[in-house]
């Protein structure tokens, strides 16, 4: 009843091919859009933004890259981390030493441009090698570039105990700030990275590009190039027969993936944690934003966040929830316990529904527009 | 910039050659940390076979078989309650597995009791009060604590693996029979972070040592000195393996060629391959007299190298000689084959791998007498470690060519639906499959946890086992073991020759995925993986 289509006449090829072309869907997504642009108004408590909402930009980020991969093209990669590192790395040399006059936004997309340039690099052994022999090989990139990092000090600019800290910059830089030639748009040019960034604005500038690249991704893969991505995913020798060419499908794929990835690597260096040790890009991280895309869904933007949601808050939850409930464990027991019940939640979820929580949403999209009859 | 490409692509090759007997050491070396590795891809391959599954969780089950171990020998204390937990859950599980619907249907009940009775114990030890706790210490409380030493531990260690293998069929494997290869490999993952937890939450967090009595130290070999006649057994067993090797490949093409009914014929007389391995055997012989009689090169190292030379020369020398032998038998089968087949014949391939085969082993022949003479050392922990690995891969070959279990379990590798077909119970092979991993994953164990102390980081050694695993084929048991030498040695040789000379270290964390990387684009199944055959 409250989801039905039936009525909604489309007299342009323009509102045909519209993103939603739904109106309920439209209404549902600028909804959500505009309240998380309005959380700031409601949220003043700093451990909201820093333990919730900033990471669930971060990690949404990263699903959305990592689905472009994994979903859309049906690469496994592993190496997730290590493109995340290339792009806060590279953003880490690009404001301290080559451009320290540029904004945030400028850097964002040119770290993001190099980490696009590695994930082709490391694409290429894709053309040879599929399925788990490629997850394991884009583990060659995650260690090694991990260890490049770790190990040439001139990424860390000399910097003695390895760590790299996110300088304090504004959204367009030194141009548009007090002095500079277009000090007209000094309104619009707020502090937006470090630690000394409010966390609202480092919240909602990370909103703001994770909503600008999830309608980039949207529509690339509603095009041509998301098309063929799909035809390579679904059988690669076919796609090949049709015309695909697969060696500029997969390492646009890997491209365009990494160019996200890389971009969300520079936000936890600039936006969630403010200076960071090659570890904070390390499996785990490739694990974790792995295990995002399968929750939330392959294939589905959607997907993306509601996987980035889930592993963002669960522990979190359980950080809470125990204490809640008047058990009180020592640090140690109280982690195994924690991730027991991870562990757990995983199986749980993949025996329960193994297409993802994206899966779930159109099972109550379904629902909704039965209801209240149950066929 | 050319010091660089000095360092690069001569030093390492100069330190080589001035010390062979530190390059044995660390060839040794690499060797035997290759086992270990073989020895956690061998856990991979065993579930990849017969289930399609790539169990990610193969490191913490390693962690858990040790921490199990390790905890059962150290003293446990088990609560009534507890105790009463585990017999429910396990008789349980042990039902719920059978085939009997009734029997099915209480185990059920009965692991369910279990778990609930574990987690209230659980639930009470950390909700109630000490107060409490001690006023009902009669139940709650009391308990039996006992200590098993090492013969007694690892046999309840290889219960717990088994149960375990139960458990994981029921509880996972069972919901997710059918589904893509990738969800399965995340359900993996989860089960990775639970046992992870589990373990820990069981038999604590700290760092234990296992001490199986064999001392991690390095054994002098140049006291027991050689005589003449371990010299020539060892000669002589080398040439016996050799000949053996060569008969086998004889009666393997034969048998080929029978089954196509085609004559059989080997590679032409002097086809490019046996010239150019001829060639080489005679250049590693006459190299020795060029070198042993170059005083500048030998110079400080003189022995040394020309016991090197030697060895090689060995290898040069059987090699001219099993090439010869190879190109004579070609002339006379070819006459023969052609006589009675006609043109219809089947190439024997690969001749020259024999005539490799058969020189190598001359070559370590040689090698093995030289560097017990010369006093090699070698670490005696180690070499337990590839005995016992060795052992382990001989009773798991007999297990699966010559038991009826075994030839199940084959046949469920190959294709699970004819499998099913003739009856086969593809759960039964899981569990087995499972349990099986886990008592390697418990060798496995045993072998790291001896070696650096049973933690939190011996399930990191899934990530050392993974470029194995690619470099042999995911489906290949002696991949996996070809596979893990070649990773130890290379892994080994680059650490010492190539990070010192360039001056970096640490690269043994990415080094291995290179290597394999580099033999992948070759072969993107592995070595010895099945050729993937694409269809549209």
């Amino acid at each position: 009843m409250f989801y039905r289509e039936a009525g909604q006449f489309k007299s342009s090829y323009a509102a045909d091919q519209a993103i939603f072309p739904i109106a309920q869907d439209r209404v549902f997504v600028i909804a959500i859009i505009v309240a998380a642009f309005a959380l700031p108004l409601v949220i003043t408590n700093n451990y909201w933004y820093t333990a919730v909402l900033i990471p669930l930009m971060v990690y949404s980020m990263a699903a959305l890259g990592l689905n472009i991969l994994v979903g859309y093209c049906g690469q496994i990669s592993l190496g997730t981390g290590a493109f995340m590192a290339v792009g806060g790395y590279s953003a880490f040399k690009f404001t301290t030493v080559y451009f320290p006059d540029l904004g945030l936004v400028f850097i964002y997309i040119l770290s993001g441009g190099v980490a696009a340039l590695v994930g082709v690099v490391f694409g290429i052994p894709s053309l040879r090698i599929k399925g788990f022999y490629l997850a394991v090989a884009t583990l060659a990139a995650q260690f090694f570039l991990q260890w490049l990092f770790n190990k040439v000090p001139w990424f860390a600019n000399f910097s003695s105990a390895g760590t790299i800290e996110a300088p304090p910059r504004t959204l367009l830089g030194r141009i548009a700030e007090k002095g500079g030639t277009l000090e007209i748009l000094s309104v619009i040019n707020p502090l937006v990275a470090s630690p000394r960034a409010p966390p609202e604005n480092r919240y909602l500038f990370g909103l703001a590009l994770v909503v600008v690249f999830a309608l980039i991704v949207k529509n690339l893969v509603r095009g041509r190039m998301g098309r063929s991505w799909m035809a390579i995913r679904d059988m690669d020798v076919a796609a090949q027969l049709i015309g695909i060419r697969p060696l500029q499908t997969k390492l646009s794929a890997f491209a365009v993936s990494s160019f996200v990835c890389g971009v969300a690597g520079a936000m936890v260096l600039f936006q969630y944690l403010g200076a960071v040790e090659t570890a904070a890009y390390s499996i785990n991280e490739s694990f974790l934003v792995l295990f995002m895309v399968i929750i939330g869904g392959l294939g589905s933007v959607m997907g993306s966040f509601l996987g980035a949601g889930f592993i963002v808050l669960v522990p979190i939850f359980l950080v809470n929830v125990l204490p809640g409930i008047g058990i009180t464990l020592d640090v140690a027991t109280r982690k195994h316990i924690e991730q027991m019940l991870f562990g757990g939640l995983m199986i749980f979820f993949l025996i329960v529904e193994p297409h993802g929580l994206a899966r779930f949403w159109q099972i109550a999209k379904e629902k909704l527009r039965l209801w209240p009859f149950p066929h | 910039m050319l010091d660089f490409l000095y360092n690069l692509v001569v030093a390492p090759w100069v330190g080589m050659l001035t010390d062979p007997l530190f390059l044995g050491e660390v060839v040794i070396g690499g060797v035997l940390a290759g086992v270990m590795y073989a020895l956690v891809a061998l856990g991979f391959v065993l579930i990849y076979k017969a289930s399609g599954v790539f169990n990610f969780a193969q490191g913490v089950m390693v962690l858990f078989a040790a921490l199990s171990l390790v905890g059962l020998m150290e003293g446990v204390q088990v609560n009534y309650v507890a105790l009463v937990a585990i017999v429910l859950a396990v008789t349980g599980i042990v039902l719920w597995s059978g085939e009997m619907a009734l029997g099915r249907g209480i185990g059920r009940a009965l692991f369910a009791g279990g778990v609930a009775v574990g987690a209230v114990k659980l639930g009470a030890g950390v909700l109630l009060p000490r107060g409490i706790m001690l006023g009902a210490a009669g139940l709650i409380g009391a308990g039996i604590s006992f200590k098993l030493p090492l013969w007694g531990a690892v046999p309840a260690t290889i219960l717990i693996m088994v149960a375990l293998a139960f458990v994981i069929e029921r509880v996972i494997l069972r919901y997710m029979v059918n589904q893509e290869q990738i969800i399965l490999f995340m359900a993996t993952i989860g089960l990775t972070f639970f046992l992870e937890g589990f373990g820990e939450t069981v038999w604590g967090s700290n760092v234990k040592k296992l001490d199986i009595g064999i001392p991690d130290a390095r054994l002098d070999l140049s006291k027991l000195a050689l005589p003449g006649a371990a010299v020539a057994a060892i000669f002589a067993a080398a040439a016996l393996a050799s000949v053996a090797l060569m008969f086998a490949w004889r009666v393997r093409a034969v048998r080929s060629a029978i089954d196509t009914s085609k004559g059989l014929v080997q590679p032409p007389l002097i086809g490019p391959a046996s010239l150019f391995f001829g060639m080489a055997g005679l250049a590693c012989f006459l190299a020795r007299f060029f070198v042993a009689g170059d005083a500048a090169f030998v110079k400080g190292k003189a022995e040394a190298t020309a016991m090197l030379f030697a060895s090689l020369s060995w290898f040069g020398l059987a090699l001219v000689a099993t090439v010869a032998l190879l190109a004579l038998a070609t002339w006379r089968g070819r006459r023969e084959a052609a006589e009675d087949h006609g043109a219809d014949v089947a190439p024997l391939h690969y001749g020259w791998f024999v005539a490799l085969g058969v020189a190598g082993a001359v070559a370590v022949a040689a090698g093995i007498v030289w560097a017990v003479r010369s006093g090699i050392l070698i670490n005696g922990f180690e070499l337990f470690a590839a005995a016992m690995a060795a052992i382990l891969v001989i009773v798991l070959a007999v297990f699966f060519q010559k038991t009826r279990v075994g030839r199940a379990l084959r046949a469920v590798a190959d294709d699970h639906a004819a499998a099913l077909s003739v009856g086969i119970s593809l759960r039964g092979i899981w569990v087995i499959v499972w349990a099986v991993a886990g008592i390697v994953a418990l060798a496995a164990g045993i072998i790291w946890g001896g070696k650096s102390g049973v933690q939190f980081s011996l399930s990191l050694i899934a990530l050392k086992a993974l470029p194995v695993l690619i470099l042999g084929g995911f489906t290949s048991v002696p991949g996996a073991i070809i596979g893990g030498l070649i990773i130890g040695v290379g892994e080994k040789l680059a650490e010492v020759y190539w990070g010192t000379a360039i001056g970096i270290d640490a690269i043994e964390n990415w080094f291995a995925y290179a290597l394999a990387l580099v033999f992948l684009l070759f072969r993107p199944q592995g070595l010895f993986g099945e050729k993937i055959i694409e269809r549209v």
